[in-house]
């Protein structure tokens, strides 16, 4: 019996499973009960204009596996039958994307019905809140909101020039309890008029009773609560009001969460009914019954949720986000023991900008220091060569280099700093200038605050760069990085985006830049010996980087055996310590007068290196973390930052 | 370069090089474990048509560098000679596809699938279950509940 059922070759079962279905659809719903010859003759005459799926699960697998990116295909695919919706759900729940915020109510809900088809929680490995729309044209809606947060800026600026950098609040929205009445109400109620499906299947869960229409509203009502905060309003396309229980009920539901990106997002703190264990939102406001008591759930028990439920949380996005403060950063790694990889880019609110200005990525130090140096060598060498014109920054730096050289050789360290500021002071004069026409010059303004997190509007608007230098600037530092689409303007946007690169360099040299070489030097002694094999490497985009990489990397090969410490700086990729391994140093056998053409040489080869060794995404703009976790890193950070004296800090004594 | 005979299930004898022949990780392994052998390979679960279409895929590709890259494999288009390729009646599309799998042809596998995975992009359930023959057998109740729980994921 057995052996029968082994000997039918699996496309003659195929086949016969593909005729018997086509039969079933010839005649009808019902099942033929007629004799199988006759079946099999209907089907000889309908196979031929019909084909009919016959695929198994495996391979509706493989072939659903190339929808991951559409979204809203695999919602259709779901419905198609019952086997398409088995293979398809896994899929869809693994990275789900939500665009607003009622979708994420919904959502939500759907993981934590009482009665559902799936158990959708596990099945989650990342989520993405962040409303990024990858098939829209993301510039087009930049441009729009360049104006807008422009428009804000200067009324933030009026409104508080005094203070440009925000005072941390222990939750971010905590202190505005009118915000928090507000949102409560609407945020479940929140939706998109035009998107609002007629379906009334939601409406059983959500009793929409309360039409609000109120999205722009709530919208505007941000961006003006984040006053001081301009870039709330740099990505104005629709973002999600989270509020601090419905991250709680992810992690809850979630405990294979691997991902969140929560840029973009607006927070507010949810309040539940300690009498009923009900979350304020997730009432209906008419439905709050009186006289019990509310008790604010903040932000922090929200973190303190996800990394209990979701211990495997290994990368965290929270860029441009106004509720991340430098204590919030810290929650999260303290709460998230595995977390290795932190976007908080442009979330201004966070007075520690180290944390801010860079992506932060742990990075183990791989056996063999030989090994790592080649797969570092190059990335940091290109992450400033990929930046094919930056004419104006290279020269000024690399005019600079033959000072530094002999010095290079006694203290790495200070005369990599002395060398940046030096050039520094080189550079910057020649971009305060006036910018060529008013308007621009707000908007760049905000724009390169917002990218670069550095809030000082006031300042900003006032230094914008001459036009020669926008023209010489780098063209595309920033495109080269890992989420080009947001920050990378092409195109018409080309123009905003280099004087937006002027400024960025202004900024960086002046507000930011400065403070942490004066620490740098004191650091330097302060430093454990051993933690000079923590390697920090920031990867700018400027050939000042390049540079020091050259320099530092030549010091290191000069004097090895030496211990020094990779410099702390915030810009320059600190050379790695390479005490011990042969230092594969990309050229450069003398560096000397002739320095600008090895320089070109260099990035030549190196870029090619590059390709070669990475091809993964360009890693600009990250700072890979070695032989630390994000915890220990996120904390020397702090400290430091206590030491120079950032009174917001004080929560850090606790 | 030695040849190897492949028989398909309707008892059709194809003549392929080695090489060619090689590409399908089925018969790489069967040789080798064989060794040399003068008797033809039985495929039963491929048809002399399917077979046929197999390996002109396999023979153009003969000389195709082995991506191990998984992302790399997916995120590339299709070719335009495989797009040519591929451009065959639906029954024959799905018995390319069961092929690759049961041959164990990773790069045509992967050309089937990307072929099927666009023929689905962007179409409603309704259309799909046109396209493909597919038989909605969900209650109604059951496809409301789908349409509410994923209704997060539906493009609007």
């Amino acid at each position: 019996m057995q052996n029968d059922i082994i000997s039918i070759p699996r496309a003659q079962y195929q086949r016969w499973c593909r005729q018997l279905r086509d039969s079933r659809r010839l005649l009808g719903t019902t099942v033929t009960t007629s004799t199988t010859s006759s079946s099999t003759k209907a089907t000889t005459t309908t196979s031929a204009f019909h084909s009919v799926w016959c695929l198994p699960p495996e391979l509706l697998l493989e072939i659903l596996g190339y929808l991951t990116s559409h979204q809203g295909t695999l919602y259709q695919v779901s419905l198609v039958c019952r086997q398409w919706f088995l293979c398809a759900t896994p899929i869809l729940y693994k990275h789900p994307r939500i665009h607003n915020t009622y979708r994420w109510a919904t959502f939500l809900l759907s993981l934590n019905r009482d009665k559902r088809l799936f158990n959708y929680g596990p099945l989650v490995h990342s989520i993405d809140l962040s409303c990024r729309d990858k098939t829209k044209d993301v510039l087009k809606l930049k441009y729009h909101d360049f104006t807008r947060s422009s428009r804000l800026a200067s009324i933030n600026a009026n409104s508080s020039s005094s203070s440009a950098q925000p005072l941390v609040t222990t939750s971010s929205t905590a202190s505005h309890d009118n915000t928090t009445t507000i949102t409560t109400t609407t945020t479940f109620t929140m939706n998109d008029e035009d998107n609002y499906p007629d379906n009334e299947a939601a409406d059983d869960d959500l009793e929409d009773g309360t039409n609000t229409g109120t999205v722009e509203h709530v919208h505007d009502f941000f961006d003006m609560l984040s006053e001081d905060d301009q870039y709330m309003s740099y990505h104005s396309s629709p973002s999600l009001v989270v509020s601090s229980s419905s991250l709680i009920k992810l992690a809850q539901a979630c405990p294979n969460l691997v991902s969140i990106d929560l840029s973009f997002t607006h927070m507010f703190s949810d309040s539940i009914v300690e009498e009923t264990g009900d979350y304020i939102s997730t009432l209906q406001h008419y439905a709050i019954p009186p006289g019990l008591t509310h008790v604010k759930v903040p932000i922090e028990s929200a973190i303190n949720a996800i990394g209990q439920h979701c211990t495997q949380l290994q990368q965290l996005k929270i860029q441009c986000c106004g509720w991340v403060c430098a204590r919030v950063i810290w929650l999260w790694t303290v709460s998230c023991p595995n977390l290795t990889y932190m976007d908080a880019r442009r979330s201004s609110k966070c007075s520690v900008k180290r944390f801010t200005t860079n992506i932060l990525q742990v990075r183990e130090l791989p056996q063999h220091h030989a090994q790592y140096q080649q797969n570092m060598q190059p990335q940091r060498q290109t992450s400033t060569s990929l930046s094919p014109s930056s004419s104006s920054s290279s020269s000024s730096s690399s005019s600079q280099a033959p000072l530094q050289q002999p010095s290079s050789s006694s203290s790495s360290s200070s005369s990599l700093s002395s060398s940046s500021s030096s050039s520094h002071s080189f550079t910057s004069p020649n971009q305060w200038t006036t910018a060529e026409n008013g308007t621009r010059s707000s908007t760049s303004a905000s724009a390169s605050t917002s990218t670069s997190a550095f809030t000082s509007p006031s300042t900003s608007t006032n230094v914008p760069a001459p036009e020669s230098i926008q023209r010489e600037l780098p063209e595309a530092p920033f495109t080269a990085q890992m989420d080009v689409n947001e920050e990378g303007p092409i195109g018409n946007d080309d123009h905003l985006q280099r004087q937006y690169q002027s400024h960025h360099h202004h900024h960086h040299h002046h507000h930011h830049h400065h403070p942490f070489f004066h620490r740098h030097h004191h650091r330097h002694g302060l430093l454990p010996p051993n933690v000079g094999r923590f390697l920090m490497t920031i990867y700018m985009n400027d050939d000042q980087a390049l540079l020091d990489n050259v320099i530092g990397g030549q010091h290191d090969a000069r004097d090895l055996g030496g211990d020094h410490h990779p410099p702390f700086r915030n810009r320059q990729p600190a050379p790695p310590l390479q005490t011990t391994a042969n230092v594969p140093l990309p050229p450069v056998p003398t560096f000397t007068a002739n320095h600008f053409t090895t320089a070109s040489t260099i990035r030549s080869r190196v870029y090619r290196e590059f390709l070669a060794a990475s091809s993964s995404s360009n890693q600009n703009n990250t700072v890979y973390i070695t032989n630390q976790t994000m915890r220990e890193y996120v904390w020397s950070v702090l400290k430091d930052a206590r030491e120079q004296g950032l009174t917001e800090l004080e929560w850090m004594q606790e | 370069m030695s040849n190897v005979r492949l028989l398909s299930s309707d008892n059709e004898e194809f003549v392929v090089q080695k090489e060619v022949a090689e590409r399908s990780v089925l018969i790489k392994n069967m040789l080798e474990d064989v060794g040399e052998t003068d008797s033809a390979i039985p495929l039963p679960n491929v048809t002399a048509k399917v077979l046929k279409k197999v390996i002109e895929w396999c023979d153009h590709h003969s000389s195709d560098p082995v991506t191990t890259d998984e992302t790399e494999r997916r995120t590339t288009d299709i070719d335009e000679w495989d797009q040519k390729f591929m451009e065959v009646d639906q029954e024959t599309l799905f018995d390319i596809i069961l092929a690759a799998n049961y041959l164990d042809i990773k790069p045509l596998l992967d050309v089937g699938c990307k072929t099927v995975a666009n023929m689905i992009k962007g179409k409603t359930a309704e259309e799909i279950r046109k396209i493909f023959n597919i038989v909605n057998d969900f209650t109604p109740e059951e496809e409301a509940q789908i349409r509410k729980e994923n209704e997060w994921a539906e493009d609007r």
